[in-house]
């Protein structure tokens, strides 16, 4: 099964598996065909750029996830630090 | 509205454009927000620690904003 993680400010259902509560990553439904189970595609960052208005949600949404304070396990600190090793004291398994 | 019902996480082919995209290499982009175009900081040029949150040392105050 795909995971996709994705900055869309609408309906996001992606959630982070972490220790002290598991959180599933099911991936955005939003843009989903409901009968064929067909996925928006990942464009290439280089075209999206001169999109429009997929650009400009792109930067404000990203922006937005940066705001998000880092104490939240949601937050864009604490998701671009997923990883292996080291983990932060609180996240210790 | 169907822009952000399609949108996902681009994708930065590295051998077809080796270049880093001009996108990541402004510090302040033109957005078009919701009051109209507006420029913000690049959230793709970097991003800033928050200060004392999330249990981290970071001390208030001494950060410079590095690229």
């Amino acid at each position: 099964m795909r995971h996709i993680l994705g900055l869309s400010c609408l309906a996001a259902f992606s959630l982070l598996l972490i220790c002290t509560e598991a959180i599933a990553i099911i991936g955005i439904l939003a843009g989903v065909n409901i009968t064929t189970g067909e996925r928006p595609l990942r464009r290439n960052i280089n075209q999206l750029y001169v999109s429009g208005p997929a650009w400009d949600l792109f930067l404000l949404a990203l922006r937005k996830f940066q705001q998000v304070n880092q104490a939240d396990p949601l937050s864009y600190y604490q998701v671009a630090g997923k990883r292996p090793r080291p983990v932060f004291a609180k996240l210790d398994c | 509205m169907t822009a952000a019902l399609s949108l996902r996480m681009p994708y930065w082919d590295a051998f077809a454009s080796p270049d880093l995209p001009v996108a990541a290499s402004v510090p302040s982009i033109t957005v078009n927000g919701p009051n109209g175009r507006e420029v913000i900081d690049n959230p793709l040029y970097n991003y800033t620690f928050h200060a004392n949150e999330g249990g981290n040392p970071f001390p208030p105050g001494h950060w410079v904003r590095k690229t």
